[in-house]
């Protein structure tokens, strides 16, 4: 039988992971978002340089298990003389492999953009950087905001893995509880009510950036 | 004073402009003629910098549009105004024209936004100032396009086939706007399919045809029957031209 007051005892450690996770989730979101956008801006520049190099990049990291990096990084590293802690090789390893998600998706965003209207915006003489911040960005992320809330609740999700490298995240707190009450049922339970609240409040978030990016599409403001 | 010089453009294997020489001095008003794919709207576009040319020059004033340090000088001065308005659809209405002012010619905001506003009021659509563009008539697009380039007070007006994209009664409202303008001694460039537009506003018709100048006549010669009608390409154009217009 499902009995959550088992778990009343165990509160402190379960917050204490949500917190971890929450921080692991945020960091890494803004992480990937900056790697992405480097990336997705060297995908469609028109320097060949860096056009290779990010496209290497992405085929790099969306083609390796997640746990393989993490792995690399946290048991791997060390032995060249590398060590960063827990928490800091997760933060470090999801902003470097959801960022060639990330960029793709922003690239996706800038491609689907009106050629006349970048060319319009070129013919009055925009530097590219204002070109880029001004109108060609704000425009693409109007498209790639959905699919980018997919990736991050994704990444959300993946955080769960750093439980393998010693992270006592909401994952990690909760084998340890389930080992110590022998209550797995009920610790999983709350596991999942817990991803699914933090899920929730990104997706909502995402929503909201949506509606506030498409604005200009409603009729009749 | 606008300047081109044995202008080529190719695409490929496609030869766009095959020579055009030209030259457009301050306060004209030209409209190019010609069939599609005659090459008119590349010519707008190769002004702007827009397309690389081939080979040949364009000066605007003392600027040269194939020196990247110098384009964004002669982008300063020539504003275009698009055949699908092609505004920033993120931006109001009163932001897609104060955008370039204010970034591009470091104008303030407040400069800029008094500008706009009174550039919008001249159209007609001062209530739209907020509004985005996806909530305009084409008409009205086109009329906060117009502002858009004004906006930057340039001294040369490109209009590619602005009145393309809109149906008769629109066509009416934009060509009265550019009609209020063209006394005003800014230089202004058409192509277009406007015929009787043309007749009406510019001081200079050019008949490009297959990626050449056929002729370059004052308007009045032009259309008298010593003038471009002497050319067979021409006579036919333009008589299918006042077909479709009767």
């Amino acid at each position: 039988m499902l009995d959550l007051s088992a778990m009343a005892g165990y509160l402190p450690e379960f917050v204490e992971g949500f917190i971890i996770t929450a921080q692991v989730s945020i960091i890494s979101i803004i992480g990937s978002f900056i790697v992405g956008l480097m990336v997705a801006l060297a995908r469609v520049s028109t320097n060949k340089i860096f056009n290779f190099i990010s496209l290497i990049y992405v085929d790099l990291f969306r083609n390796i298990p997640f746990i393989v990096l993490i792995f690399f990084g946290y048991y791997g590293l060390p032995e060249i003389g590398i060590y960063i802690n827990a928490f800091w090789t997760g933060c470090l390893v999801l902003s470097i492999a959801v960022g060639a998600y990330v960029g793709e998706t922003i690239r996706a965003g800038i491609l689907g953009i009106d050629k006349g209207i970048v060319e319009a915006a070129r013919s009055f003489g925009f530097s590219k950087l204002k070109l880029y911040r001004k109108i060609i960005l704000p425009i693409s992320l109007t498209v790639s905001v959905r699919p980018l809330g997919s990736v991050f609740i994704n990444l959300i999700l993946t955080t769960s893995i750093l439980s393998t490298i010693t992270l006592n995240e909401l994952t990690g707190v909760s084998k340890v509880i389930a080992s110590n009450t022998f209550r797995p049922f009920e610790v999983y339970v709350f596991l999942v009510l817990l991803y699914g609240a933090l899920t929730f409040v990104i997706s909502g978030l995402i929503t909201l950036w949506h509606k506030r990016l498409n604005r200009y599409l409603e009729e009749g403001v | 004073m606008i300047k081109i010089k044995a202008l080529h453009k190719n695409f490929g294997n496609l030869e766009v402009l095959r020579g055009v020489n030209i030259s457009i001095n301050h306060g004209e008003v030209v409209s190019i003629l010609g069939g599609s794919g005659s090459g008119k709207s590349t010519l707008i576009r190769c002004i702007n910098g827009l397309e690389k040319v081939t080979s040949g020059s364009i000066t605007v004033d003392e600027y040269d549009v194939a020196d990247k340090k110098q384009l964004l000088n002669v982008r300063k001065k020539c504003s275009t105004v698009f055949q699908q308005f092609d505004l920033y659809p993120h931006l109001s209405v009163l932001d897609n024209i104060t955008l370039a002012p204010i970034n591009v010619l470091g104008e303030k905001k407040i400069e800029a936004n008094k500008v706009g506003l009174k550039l919008l009021e001249s159209v007609g659509i001062l209530e739209k100032a907020n509004n985005y563009p996806a909530q305009l008539s084409g008409g009205e697009k086109q009329r906060a396009g117009i502002c858009r380039a004004l906006a930057m007070k340039p001294d040369y007006l490109l209009l590619d086939e602005v009145t393309s994209s809109l149906d008769p009664e629109m066509t009416a409202e934009v060509l009265g706007i550019l009609k209020n303008l063209s006394g005003k001694g800014i230089t202004m460039i058409f192509v277009t399919h406007e015929i009787e537009f043309a007749r009406e506003i510019s001081n200079r018709i050019v008949f490009l045809d297959e990626g050449v100048i056929l002729k370059d006549l004052s308007k009045e010669h032009f259309f008298s029957a010593e003038g471009g009608c002497l050319e067979p390409r021409i006579k036919k154009f333009l008589s299918k031209m006042d077909k479709n217009n009767g």
